[in-house]
């Protein structure tokens, strides 16, 4: 082991998107696609104005051309309703991945917290965190979001923000809380008898103090790994639960709506309308776990160990 | 003048004089196998500004010692007797938010292995700054500006590189020097060294502690110095006690410590090291005691070349030889 300064110029960020060895994957590649079309997804319309790609309004039928194949005009074909499917699969991109994001930050937030707190305190604290944890995590992700979606679904409490995207936000963040406090916990419980915590305490820091000072650096390497990880998982949940009608309904465009709309087709040779969406998906997933990896190897304090 | 006057304000002079003062200190610690008792009445004054140190093999109770004056107890431990009280008040009836700041801006502490006494996650000056917030001045800048400085003092020839630098990237030597900073950060009165150098080669020991000696009495502040290596104590200590199953044996002004030791412990301990004989090492016939018994005879007896019929009978009797210097020995002082 060595102890030549490893390359501390680089922002912790360049490291994890980029790697320790400079360069671009096909994977991280991917990713930065994925975020682009998230990005342009809604102005994709008056975009494709200026550029020559067949894009349509993503919630106008085209009654003439319904269930069409895949062609020059529509390059993933149409839905029963001839719904342009690349335009939407485009256009959901956005929804997905920001529920997603909100979901986990919220949830995994809040569970980092929890965790670290119960690492730090210990004793009924700890079990009690545990206990609420292995009872969220015993209820099936699918049978949560259903049960959510009965207790909330005649509340009106969301205000101005649709009452479906703020269920699937709290359903994402319900499973994404122990996921955290438990993956947190673990790393950190062997800290409270760390030398350097007992150090800070006798320098006077409080509880908090220690557990935002000490104990939260030291699971951001788990902590960014699991992030990813879990906003891959936070996109199957959000498109398993639309395509069992919760959540978003058609005809805003969402990946699992839209494969629901294509399960019956499928079987009559219509495959088109259920694998582009479905394909999105799988790509997301991939693309986002790749980073996964990556940010566990990347932040160890020596940069590139651990 | 009322009554009683008298008697309080001497209470009170002797309160200022004494920075820290145990008085039979006892700590119980429950395990899986049953109770140890690492502490089993242990008596220290500290006086402002002052230097001492506390010499014993592993398990005599220095750590536990420090321990019980910062109130930080291992799992299952607890002070189940004696008093512990700074400048004349009782630590052990501090609230949390007293205790808090009884630590660190009053009572610092540095450690044996300094590389992980640091946290591996944040940077040199992001810890100087923290220790200095949470216990001086919370403004950045003036933070800042002192993290500087005390690695000047400290002598880091470019404090600029060492505060960006990680735990991970100081030699031992390097992370020691910016734990005493830390330590120093906090503006304390007393200082805490658990073994500061064991960790460190024979060249490196001898200037981290000098420097620790320096800095601590530049500042005014008490230093209280534990360590296995008498060698080490007796270079920074001015006061040296000699600890044994769990209790300071004898105590006293370095010089009679170190020439002229009353109790047999420190005499076999000071052969051992053959400080005063020069012959080759020795080593004391017998086995450390265990610390799951309490002790209500001489700890020491069965090890003992001195050992006599009053020793198996009674409990110790403390002897009190004048300039602070104390023994807990049957022998008393004026035998050789």
């Amino acid at each position: 082991m060595t102890t030549i300064a490893p390359h501390r110029e680089r922002s912790l960020f360049a490291r994890v998107f980029t790697g320790p060895a400079a360069g671009i994957t096909i994977r991280r590649s991917l990713f930065f696609f994925m975020l682009f079309l998230a990005v342009i997804g809604p102005w994709i319309e008056s975009i494709g104005q200026w550029i020559p790609i067949p894009v349509y309004d993503p919630l106008r039928p085209d009654p003439f051309n319904p269930v069409s194949p895949p062609s020059a005009e529509h390059w993933f074909g149409t839905d029963t309703l001839g719904l342009d499917i690349f335009t939407r699969v485009i256009v959901a991109t956005r929804v997905d991945f920001t529920l997603a994001l909100i979901g986990v930050t919220l949830g995994g937030g809040l569970g980092c917290l929890a965790g670290a707190w119960a690492a730090y305190r210990r004793g009924w604290v700890d079990t009690v965190a545990l206990r609420f944890v292995e009872v969220v995590q015993s209820f099936p992700v699918l049978l949560l979001g259903l049960a959510l979606f009965a207790a909330l679904g005649p509340l009106d409490i969301f205000g101005p923000v649709d009452h479906g995207m703020a269920v699937l936000v709290i359903a994402i963040a319900m499973v994404n809380f122990p996921l955290y406090l438990r993956q947190v916990r673990s790393v950190l419980l062997p800290l409270t008898e760390a030398e350097f915590v007992q150090a800070a305490k006798c320098a006077g820091l409080g509880a908090w103090g220690i557990v935002w000072n000490h104990f939260l650096p030291n699971a951001r390497g788990q902590i960014l790994a699991l992030f990813a990880l879990t906003c891959a998982y936070a996109i199957q949940i959000i498109a398993g639960l639309s395509f069992i009608g919760l959540g978003i309904e058609p005809p805003n465009p969402e990946w699992g709506s839209m494969i629901k709309t294509g399960a019956t087709l499928i079987v009559q040779g219509h495959w088109w309308v259920s694998v582009f969406p479905g394909a999105a998906i799988v790509l997301s997933v991939y693309s986002l776990t790749g980073f996964s990896v990556r940010s566990e190897t990347v932040i160890g304090p020596g940069g590139t160990s651990t | 003048m009322p009554v009683g006057t008298e008697g309080v304000s001497i209470n009170s002079d002797t309160a200022n004089e004494t920075l820290l003062s145990l008085s039979g200190v006892e700590v119980t610690i429950n395990t899986i196998s049953g109770p140890v008792h690492p502490l089993q009445g242990v008596d220290l004054d500290v006086f402002p500004g002052e230097t001492v140190g506390l010499v014993g093999e592993s398990g005599s109770g220095k750590s536990m010692t420090l321990r019980s004056i910062l109130r930080l107890m291992p799992p299952g431990g607890a002070i189940t007797g004696g008093a512990v009280k700074w400048l004349g008040n009782s630590v052990l009836n501090l609230d949390a938010d007293e205790l808090q700041s009884y630590r660190g801006s009053q009572v610092a502490m540095i450690y044996q292995n300094p590389v992980s006494a640091l946290d591996p996650m944040l940077s040199v000056e992001r810890q100087i700054v923290d220790a200095f917030k949470a216990n001086r001045e919370n403004s950045d800048g003036v933070a800042e500006e002192y993290a500087r400085d005390v690695l000047r003092d400290l002598e880091f020839g470019n404090p600029d590189v060492i505060l960006k630098r990680y735990p991970h990237q100081l030699s031992g030597g390097m992370a020691q020097r910016v734990n005493i900073a830390l330590a120093l950060a906090c503006g304390p009165s007393l200082i805490l060294a658990d073994e500061p150098t064991t960790g460190l080669d024979m060249t490196t020991q001898i200037r981290v502690l000098d420097l620790l000696e320096r800095q601590v009495s530049a500042r005014n502040a008490a230093l209280l110095f534990i360590s296995h290596d008498l060698r080490a104590v007796s270079r920074v200590a001015r006061n040296i006690g000699i600890m044994y199953a769990g209790q300071v044996v004898e105590f006293g002004p370095r010089e009679r410590i170190l020439t002229n030791p009353s109790h047999p412990y420190a005499r076999a301990l000071l052969e051992c090291m053959n400080l005063r004989t020069g012959e080759r090492p020795r080593s004391i016939p017998g086995l450390v005691p265990q610390m799951t018994e309490e002790y209500n005879l001489c700890a020491f007896r069965n090890r003992c070349s001195s050992r006599m019929a009053v020793c198996d009978e009674q409990p110790l009797p403390v002897h009190n030889l004048g300039e602070r210097h104390r023994l807990l020995c049957h022998l008393g002082p004026g035998h050789d």
